[in-house]
């Protein structure tokens, strides 16, 4: 399906966005930003910035206070929730794998709720585990309480891929990861990305991996965006003196970034 | 020792239906109460107000004393006796551990898998279902052993208002000043709780969904214990099942109402071809007065004078048969209710002390009190104390008024008390056989204060005239029982701890009753 869509069309889009939380807090203030179809969008930000609030908007676990955001050229006003959760793959801050399921059965449970028979289930899971690096033939009837953090994270990841969405939402993935198989699982998750051509919208606050793994970054600072654009612009070209401070300590890597 | 367990081997079926009863009442009201609890555990987390709402019912529920419970359901349910109040107040009790540890588990949920739960697409009920309540078991698991094991102990109240179960004993026990008969009620009710506690405390950390592997097997083993169970109550619920042909013989709390209550029963099996539930140690007056209006009992044995004032609420009056004649009139047109002929014996109050005090102080009269007023410590049961003819009328007929406000406790508790020099003066029945046994004596009532009360058969209009048999059975008995017979008969259980049956069987034999 991801093949289908022009590259130019945005599958998200979020227009003039605000958000104000009950407490008066404005955690987003005016957004504008696009992410197009079959790419990886990294937001970027310190904590506290927006970044999980900007990504929640999408999926309806937030509403807007104000502007609309468009999910595939529908705004999400329109979209029926559910519908809506159950077509975009969600890899939440701290994964929420259910922990009364076994590893195989929590990587099936988008497909459950599709409606999809068990064993195609079942066969699906285990190819996706593969994807993400857990041989199933030791996972697949672990409880989550039986893997590590970084273990529990690749399962997570493999939970959104299952049901082969178009779109992809990703809040800080791999933090309980260490630096070198974060590398590594940064690196498998670009190729598998690259060969699916599903669009990725991905949260962190690591410019490093930002670099690694997306197409285009956003940088967000206290509810508004400063800059989108490749790398290589926030570099030759940074809009404030806050984008050079933030992207200060990643030079050599934005350098050696492949793109 | 050695004593109580052949009694308690003696007793071994009748003894291991009561808590085959007991067992299932548990189950039933246990049941009931999740299907109503869960739900209104899980309303309660979906909205602020419910929750309030329905945790403050359920405290309050909790609060309210069981037998005041009790009464209030008896009312509620139009005197109907038995099973349906029993169970309701049982499920009332069991709704808040219930509720409240509903609420515990969903909103213990880790907000991590909350949001997942929803951010993967769940609609809200799949979130409940595949989620919140299979996450919650292990706190909800919490919650129903705590409600088991306080059902187990509020289950033997239900014998009171004629439910069974282990109760039956505790409540004969206590009618009969008999340790041993409340014994073999607490102990099987002791180790019935203690069973729950373990079995359900066991499924808990068995059911523990985040706990890996194995768990399938043991799902099958708890299923299986389940439904075992479950088909235990239902047998016991078919066993019991009152059929067309059968009659049930009541009878208050009272040594000489059960042993009467004992023989109506077997000349009723002897002498018709009807079946007997035996339905003893109920509550009161009014519990069995009700449940014979309403059809739930058949027979039950009464006192002239106490249907005069606890039932018609009429003012006491002095002159036997006139009594008897307004009873049978008004009992007759206004419930439906037979009033047979007297059985020959009456029981009135009669005003007990200590042998020996008595002699001592030189009492005899009821009027010799007067002059002691100042030192004597007075007991009364409740409902001599509220009695139109009891307390009050005493102290204004006889010019009394003690120094020390009367002690007011369980009537059968009264002759122990005096006995053991804790009260010097109570209130108890005539031909109560442990004012021999106990040493104590009756003072005169000289001024003739209580009004006549002969003890005759209560029974329901419309089944004596379905079978003409019965009402010639529970005729049998009248005028052949005086007050000397009575309280010898009482003595023999009292006295000397013989069972009510027995006695009521070997009496029926002596006088030809029975071959
Ligand atoms: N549900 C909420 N109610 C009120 N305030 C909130 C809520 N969620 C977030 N906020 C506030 O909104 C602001 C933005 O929060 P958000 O979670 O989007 O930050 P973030 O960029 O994801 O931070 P981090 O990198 O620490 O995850 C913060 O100041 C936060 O305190
Ligand atoms: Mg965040």
């Amino acid at each position: 399906m991801v093949l289908d869509q022009e590259v130019s069309k945005p599958i998200v889009a979020w227009r003039d966005v605000r958000k104000v939380y009950p407490s008066g807090l404005a955690a987003l203030d005016g957004v504008t930003l696009e992410a197009n179809a079959g790419e990886v969008l990294a937001i970027l930000g310190t904590s506290g910035s927006g970044k999980t609030t900007l990504l929640k908007l999408v999926n309806r676990l937030f509403e807007p206070s104000s502007g609309t955001i468009e999910v595939r050229g529908k705004p999400t006003s329109d979209w029926d929730p559910i519908a809506l959760r159950l077509s975009i793959g969600y890899v939440i801050q701290d994964v929420g794998l259910m922990p009364h399921l076994d590893i195989l059965a929590n990587v099936g449970l988008v497909l459950k709720l599709l409606g999809h028979p068990k064993p195609d289930r079942e066969q699906r899971s285990q190819e996706v585990l593969k994807q993400v690096g857990l041989e199933p033939s030791r996972f697949a009837g672990l409880r989550p309480h039986q893997l590590s953090g970084g273990q529990r994270q690749r399962v997570g990841v493999a939970r959104a891929l299952a049901a082969n969405p178009d779109l992809i939402l990703m809040d800080e993935p791999f933090g309980a990861l260490d630096p070198i198989t974060r590398r590594e699982i940064q690196a498998e998750f670009r190729d598998l990305q690259r060969r699916l051509k599903t669009t990725v919208i991905i949260v962190t606050h690591d410019i490093r991996e930002a670099c690694h793994i997306a197409d285009r970054l956003a940088l967000v600072d206290a509810g508004k965006l400063v800059q989108v654009g490749r790398a290589a612009d926030f570099h030759d070209k940074p809009a404030s003196d806050f984008v050079k401070s933030f992207f200060a300590d990643a030079e050599a890597v934005v350098l050696e970034s492949p793109r | 020792m050695n004593e109580w367990l052949t009694l308690a081997w003696s007793q071994r079926s009748e003894l291991a239906s009561a808590t085959l009863v007991h067992l299932s009442l548990v189950l039933e009201s246990i049941v009931l109460a999740i299907l109503i609890g869960v739900p209104l555990g899980v309303l309660a987390t979906r909205r602020k107000s419910a929750e309030r709402f329905v945790l403050g019912l359920a405290n309050i529920f909790q609060t309210i004393p069981s037998l005041a419970l009790l009464g209030f359901l008896l009312i509620l349910f139009g005197g109907t006796i038995g099973k349906l109040p029993a169970l309701t107040a049982l499920v009332v009790y069991a709704l808040l551990p219930i509720i409240k540890n509903t609420i515990l588990g969903i909103q213990g949920l880790d907000p991590n898998v909350a949001e997942a739960a929803v951010g993967l697409g769940m609609t809200p009920w799949q979130r409940l279902t595949l989620v919140e309540l299979p996450l919650a078991v292990p706190v909800l698991l919490g919650g129903i052993r705590i409600a088991t094991v306080s059902a187990v102990g509020m289950a033997t109240i239900a014998a009171s208002i004629g439910a069974g179960g282990l109760g039956t004993y505790i409540f004969r026990g206590v009618s009969l000043s008999d340790p041993r008969l409340i014994l073999l009620g607490a102990i099987p009710a002791a180790g019935l709780a203690l069973l729950c506690d373990s079995l359900i405390g066991l499924a808990e950390r068995r059911l523990d969904p985040t706990k890996g592997s194995g768990s399938r097997r043991n799902r099958w083993v708890i299923g299986a214990l389940v439904i075992a169970l479950f088909a235990l109550v239902l047998g016991e619920n078919l066993s019991s099942r009152t059929g067309p042909g059968k009659i049930v013989i009541g009878s208050k709390d009272g040594t000489e109402m059960i042993l009467i209550g004992q023989m109506l029963a077997e000349l009723v099996e002897a002498r018709t071809d009807l079946k007997v539930d035996r339905k003893f140690n109920l509550g009161g007056s009014l519990v069995c007065y009700n449940a014979l209006k309403d059809g739930g009992l058949d027979a039950y044995v009464e006192y002239t004078g106490t249907a005069l004032a606890a039932i018609l609420k009429e003012p006491p009056q002095n002159d036997p048969k006139a009594v008897y004649d307004r009873v049978k009139a008004e009992c007759e047109r206004r419930d439906g209710v037979a009033v047979l002929d007297p059985l020959g014996f009456e029981n009135t109050f009669a005003i007990v002390m200590r042998a020996k005090q008595a002699r001592d102080l030189g009492l005899k009269k009821i009027s010799d009190l007067q002059r002691h007023q100042g030192r004597l410590r007075t007991g009364f049961g409740p409902e001599f104390m509220s009695r139109a003819d009891g307390y009050d009328g005493l102290m204004k007929a006889y010019g009394l008024s003690f120094t020390e406000r009367p002690r007011e406790l369980d009537r059968n508790l009264l002759y122990q008390a005096v006995a053991q020099e804790t009260l010097d003066v109570a209130a108890g029945d005539s031909t109560d056989g442990r004012i021999a046994s106990l040493d104590l004596v009756v003072l005169d009532d000289d001024r003739h204060y209580f009004p006549p009360y002969e003890a005759l058969v209560f029974a329901n209009l419309a089944s004596l005239n379905r079978h003409p048999a019965l009402r010639e059975a529970l005729s049998l008995l009248s005028g052949k029982i005086d007050a000397d017979k009575m309280r010898l008969l009482n003595y023999e259980v009292d006295g000397k701890r013989r069972e009510p049956a027995e006695v009521a069987h070997e009496f029926l034999l002596l006088n030809k009753f029975l071959e």
